[in-house]
């Protein structure tokens, strides 16, 4: 039945989408709660059981499930075309994951006008996966302005103010790079080979990968597509729409912001901005790793002296994103799959630390680091759970963050002594931060604040705990992720000739 | 020559038949009837059945690609009438007239879509846009309205008188004696100064109708200062006649030497997309910035002629479709609001729930956002460029612009949205059930469009 129908990438892509369609119609808000969760689940349920058909037994059956291609626009040489390789896989996984957590975790929390904002989540959560699963550079393209649009309308109609511009500034920040991908893409078209017989010229991926692009093509199209992928991630200096967004955006929009949707920025270096322009990117790789440095220990420092969580969070994400990034961009075969891994830490790890936040702020109606403290006494479940995320985050062992972390060393040790001597910056950095949290929130005198807090909800507790699991998972058995994408990283690695 | 024949003899109808239904809602319904008839008209003859052909010298062709843009014309009137023309009918004391002179306008848009010489090319315009110098100062109450259209009608005499100039030199210059413009193209006329003098009279002229930079001063002040649904008559419908004629001259007459105009055109078209949305950025009032918009818009069309490619032309065809249905959104939506500011939009969302939606579609076409036939306009427009190479910079500055463009764009949404509403309740005029539903229409042709293009493009090929 499966794959002569529908293949996995469009369930994980339409799930989400008609059940926002159905949670719009909705007029309870406990209907839209459980009907956003029932979708969550259901696509969390998709993607655990494509990951059965990556396996190597069931390859034969691989290529009918995963992949699909629908005539769109094929006079110009683009087709609707989605597939799920192992990159897709892991960042799909990731999506529908940290989607269920945050959704979990939220449920408490009530929002006006529930059903279009739980129907706009539900229709992000699509967009996103749709920037995941296109194999079509102009697919690609629609997806990741869906996702800007979406974004704009959560900020801004859910933020904390609304007189301010943070969700105006956000997408005409974003929107210009987007446009700077989209003339890239348009750069490159006319050298495209075709795939098939309407068109010249083809928008697929695989087209590009196929094309030769000539040394001085390839540095024009990279600088421009590197930009938006940048502002995404965010690395310094495109990073100054990032902590305010974060701060005043509702929590499940600041969580699903830091942890999966910075992501499709790594995401597109590793899919299209790396493998594509080996010439151009050994070109930029020193402009890179600067950028990147700079980008970790600003940051880090930054976060180090804010007192408001949710800007503290957003400004540590920076730092550890900033991570995976130069392990993404490293060149090195060891290191790009360490910060592929990474890249999947991150969203788990900051989707954790965010739902940390999330829990204290709910609590404690406190979000200042100078309001609260004693934490542990009152709610030692949360400092419990607060402490395995800290332990992720500094990266210690039987943590996948330590694997990654590792690695990521290992594999720039030859090849940058500035990115090195970032990267360890930027542990230690992260290492002060997690230890001051933990002194000044956790421990402590017992504020005012904290001692009438509550209790978590179960729901909370569960979702606290899959967290956990993860966390652990990706320790003790990195291999189960890193596998997936290996195939991958080898050909990247190949094409860039490293 | 069914819809010339149409729209003229309807024109006339409506005039005199303008004593007897004065002050009767009856002339909104029968200028209705006429559009029908006419785009029914237009439609019969793009399947190859005319009603009316004369010879006339050939100074008339008619080709499906004009067909086709009259086609989106009339529609786009019929749209306008449909919405507003209870506004028409109040414009001022005569009803009947300016609703014959919109047919006369659209008489004009028939003749420049389908011209054949430059003779006829001269009158199609001057057809069109003399209409309009009343219709802009109809509202005789509204000092800015009349301002408008004097300031109107003295440049745009001006201008026609250059491009009768043109005409002129390119008539003396070429040793044919020839006005037809497939005559004088086909390198059978040696360039000279005359005629290069000529076309660059010409390129000015026809800038000025469509409104580029740096010929665009007239449109900020006329579309601010005329009553909304003349604005929106003016956007949709005479810059689509207008660029027809502009793209056909070019690409028949001059195409053969594109060399020459080509580096004036880039700059008319840099100029008009970097002008036009620098400028609407600093707007109070929406209807100025959308003038500031239909400035960058025709410029981004422009690039549609320097491109000169098949994927170009489709372009043309969906930009301009796109774009007419926006702004005759658009417009509709000003027409009903308390006021002209920003403010007359916040809090819409609350308000008005699906006009607020609608409003949204309209300008994430304007913008070119996926998923609306804005976008895939842009898009192959910019295709077009980019498969003649070395038009990379020119990308990317359109590009910019377009990200410029969603400045103001959004600044609409995010008043309609993310604001309180300024004006009490009971301030905004009712916006009635078949209004809505209209916009929801057009909302969902946009978006139709940006999923299946080739229902608008393919037609190009007939």
């Amino acid at each position: 039945m499966l794959g002569n129908y529908v293949t996995f990438p469009e369930l994980l892509l339409w799930i989400p989408f008609v059940m926002g369609l159905i949670v719009l119609l909705l007029k309870s808000a406990k209907a839209v709660k459980v009907v956003s969760l029932i979708s969550v689940w259901l696509t969390l349920g998709v993607a655990v059981v494509s990951l059965v058909y990556a396996l190597p037994a069931k390859e034969a059956d691989y290529w009918n499930y995963n992949n699909v291609s629908y005539y769109w626009l094929r006079y110009i040489g683009s087709s609707f075309t989605l597939g799920l390789d192992g990159i897709s896989h892991v960042f799909t996984l990731l999506t529908s994951l940290v989607f269920a957590l945050v959704f979990m975790v939220t449920s408490g929390s009530s929002y006006e006008k529930p059903n279009a904002f739980y129907a706009m989540l539900l229709f992000w959560q699509s967009a996103i996966t749709g920037v995941f699963v296109a194999f079509d550079v102009l697919v690609f393209y629609f997806f990741w302005i869906i996702v800007l649009v979406l974004t704009f309308f959560l900020m801004g109609r859910w933020g904390d103010s609304w007189k301010t511009g943070f969700a105006f500034k956000f997408f005409i920040y974003q929107f210009t790079g987007a446009l700077l991908f989209l003339a890239a893409v348009l750069i490159l078209y006319p050298y495209t080979v075709p795939v098939q017989a309407d068109s010249a010229h083809s928008f697929t991926i695989s087209a590009f990968f196929i094309s030769p692009f000539l040394a001085g093509v390839q540095v024009r199209a990279f600088l421009l597509m590197a930009i938006p992928f940048f502002v995404m991630i965010p690395i310094f200096p495109f990073h100054t729409w990032f902590p305010g967004s974060s701060a005043r955006s509702p929590y499940p929009v600041a969580m699903i912001l830091g942890s999966v949707m910075v992501i499709m920025g790594l995401y597109g270096m590793i899919r299209l901005a790396i493998p594509l322009f080996s010439i151009a990117f050994e070109k930029f790789q020193d402009v890179i790793f600067i950028l990147c440095v700079v980008s970790i220990v600003y940051s880090g420092f930054i976060a180090l002296i804010q007192d408001d969580l949710k800007r503290l969070v957003a400004w540590a994400s920076v730092t550890h994103v900033g991570i995976a990034t130069l392990g993404v961009c490293s060149g090195n075969a060891v290191a790009l799959a360490a910060g592929m891994f990474e890249t999947i830490n991150h969203g788990i790890i900051i989707a954790g630390l965010w739902m940390v936040m999330f829990i204290i702020e709910a609590l404690t109606g406190k979000r200042s680091i100078s309001s609260l403290g004693g934490i542990a006494k009152k709610s030692p479940g949360l400092a419990v759970f607060f402490f395995f995320v800290l332990f992720a985050v500094v990266g210690l062992p039987l943590t996948g963050s330590f694997y990654a972390k590792w690695h990521i060393l290992e594999g720039l040790a030859g090849v940058s002594t500035v990115a090195l001597v970032g990267l360890i910056l930027g542990y230690l950095l992260t290492l002060l931060l997690m230890i001051n949290i933990a002194r000044k929130v956790f421990f402590g005198t017992v504020s005012e604040a904290v001692a009438m807090a509550g209790s978590m909800s179960v729901m909370q507790v569960i979702a606290l705990v899959l967290v956990i699991l993860a966390i652990l998972i990706l320790g003790i058995y990195p291999d189960a992720v890193t596998g997936l994408f290996k195939a991958s990283v080898d050909n990247i690695i190949k094409r860039t000739g490293g | 020559m069914n819809a010339i024949i149409i729209s003229g003899v309807w024109g006339v109808a409506m005039m005199l038949g303008g004593v007897l239904f004065r002050r009767s809602h009856t002339t909104v319904f029968i200028a209705i009837a006429g559009m029908i008839l006419l785009l029914a008209g237009n439609l019969m003859e793009f399947f190859s059945t005319p009603l009316f052909s004369f010879d006339g010298f050939e100074m008339l062709k008619v080709s499906s690609f004009g067909l086709h843009f009259n086609t989106i014309a009339f529609f786009g009137t019929l749209l306008i009438f449909l919405l507003n023309g209870k506004d028409i009918e109040t414009l001022g004391n005569h009803s009947a007239e300016y609703f014959s002179l919109i047919f006369f306008s659209l008489c004009g848009v028939s003749v420049a879509t389908s011209y054949n010489t430059l003779l006829t090319l001269f009158l199609g315009i001057e057809l069109m846009v003399v209409p309009l110098y009343f219709l802009v100062g109809s509202d005789n109450r509204n000092l800015k309205g009349i301002e408008a259209s004097l300031k109107m009608f003295l440049t745009g005499a001006f201008f026609s008188a250059i491009i009768l100039m043109g005409i002129a030199l390119i008539y003396g210059g070429n040793s044919l004696g020839s006005m037809y413009i497939t005559f004088i193209s086909l390198g059978k006329v040696d360039v000279n100064p005359m005629i290069m003098t000529g076309m660059v009279l010409l390129l000015a002229g026809m800038a000025f109708k469509v409104s580029a930079a740096p010929f665009h001063f007239w449109a900020p002040d006329v579309y601010d200062g005329t009553p909304t649904v003349v604005s929106s008559f003016l956007s949709a419908v005479v810059q689509v006649g207008a660029f027809i004629a502009f793209y056909k001259l070019f690409s028949t007459t001059f195409g053969q030497i594109k060399p020459q105009w080509q580096t004036l055109l880039v700059t008319v078209a840099v100029l008009s997309m970097v002008i036009g949305n620098v400028t609407a950025i600093f707007q109070q009032s929406i209807k100025r910035m959308l003038a500031y918009a239909v400035i960058a818009q025709s410029g981004f069309l422009l690039l549609g002629l320097i491109s000169f490619s098949d994927v170009g032309r489709e372009g043309v065809v969906l930009f301009i479709g796109s774009y007419a249905l926006g702004m005759i959104g658009m417009f509709a939506v000003i027409s009903r609001l308390p006021d002209y500011t920003i403010d007359g939009f916040s809090g819409l969302g609350k308000l008005n729930p699906g006009v607020a939606l609608f409003t949204t579609i309209f300008l994430l076409s304007l913008t070119g956002i996926p998923l609306t036939a804005g976008f895939l306009g842009k898009l192959y427009l910019l295709l077009g460029l980019a498969a003649g190479q070395g038009w990379g910079w020119l990308i990317i500055l359109a590009s910019i612009s377009m990200a410029v463009s969603a400045v103001y764009y959004f600044r609409i949404i995010r008043a309609m949205y993310f604001r309180e509403p300024v004006h009490p309740v009971e301030g905004v005029p009712e916006m009635r059930v078949s209004f809505r539903w209209l916009l929801g229409i057009i909302a969902a042709i946009l978006i139709l469009l940006g999923l299946v293009p080739d229902i608008l493009t393919s037609w190009i090929y007939y």
